[in-house]
């Protein structure tokens, strides 16, 4: 049993840091802004997640008892991380960052005056 | 009423969490934080939620369908992150919503940013349009019907039992 719980709290900790990497990596990979909040948002949120269940299982496990601060720290993570990625890219675009030469389409170009003209009133 | 009574259980809760301390005494001062946070800003955002008793069991069910989306989101983004050759083709489309609600819209919006490949930049002012940062729009159709089917409709589900 106890070989079971330790294979489980290993390949948590391992697939955390895989997410993590993959995140690091998407940042320095990607061409601008927009695509490396894809690669920020998803990793770093899915790689927490994992450490903390690890950390969970762990601490249940080995008789230190229940650490429910990590579990709040993961559910106000999982609710929190696309909220930050999707400010940084509203703030990105209405500062005037270009996208990425590659992209295909802007449908937000033509209605951004007007957003911008509405969101002045706050 | 019911509502307020199990949020106000579930502030208590947060509040032993996170003292760590598992007693009687932590979870009445809890009770009591509780109490206080609700009478104070509960009114507004209560309204602005509109919750009822019958949301509860298809909230739950949406937290789950969150943490799987989550899942194959990661690991899309993990084959495009390293693939040797980066074959993205980015670009903003304009999706049609019909949510009602800013606490759904903030719902909506939060989980499109955990589809695969599907970020939102921006909210048009009357509610109805959302600005979507896709990583690959070869085929717009199906990232659209993507958000059309599995999660609008499965938010209107629970604001709309």
């Amino acid at each position: 049993m106890s070989l079971f719980i330790e294979i489980i709290v290993s390949l948590l900790l391992l697939f955390g840091a895989i997410f993590l990497l993959g995140g690091a990596v998407g940042i320095i990979r990607f061409p601008d802004t927009y695509c490396r909040m894809h690669a920020l948002g998803k990793g770093t949120t899915m790689g927490i997640i994992c450490f903390m269940l690890a950390i969970t299982i762990y601490f249940v496990w080995s008789g230190i008892g229940l650490c429910m601060q990590s579990i709040l720290s993961l559910v106000f993570i999982a609710v929190s991380a696309p909220i930050g990625s999707h400010m940084i890219a509203k703030a990105a675009y209405h500062y005037g960052i270009p996208l990425w030469k590659g992209s295909v389409r802007d449908d937000l170009k033509e209605d951004c005056e007007f957003i911008r003209e509405d969101n002045a009133d706050f | 009423m019911l509502v307020i009574i199990l949020l106000t259980l579930l502030l208590a809760c947060v509040w032993v969490g996170l003292t760590g301390e598992f007693s009687v005494a932590t979870f009445v001062v809890g009770l009591l934080l509780g109490f206080i946070i609700i009478r104070m800003f509960g009114e507004r955002t209560l309204k602005v939620l509109n919750l009822n008793i019958r949301h509860i069991l298809p909230l739950i069910e949406l937290v789950f369908i969150f943490l799987y989306e989550l899942l194959i989101a990661n690991l899309t983004v993990l084959a495009k992150v390293f693939s040797p050759k980066l074959n993205i083709k980015p670009g903003i489309i304009k999706v049609p919503v019909e949510v009602e609600g800013p606490f759904w819209i903030t719902t909506l919006a939060n989980m499109i940013t955990l589809t695969p490949g599907t970020l939102t930049v921006e909210v048009s002012p009357d509610n109805k349009y959302f600005y979507v940062h896709c990583l690959n729009i070869d085929n717009e159709d199906s990232i659209v019907s993507d958000i059309k089917d599995t999660f609008e409709k499965k938010i209107q589900e629970v604001y709309r039992p």
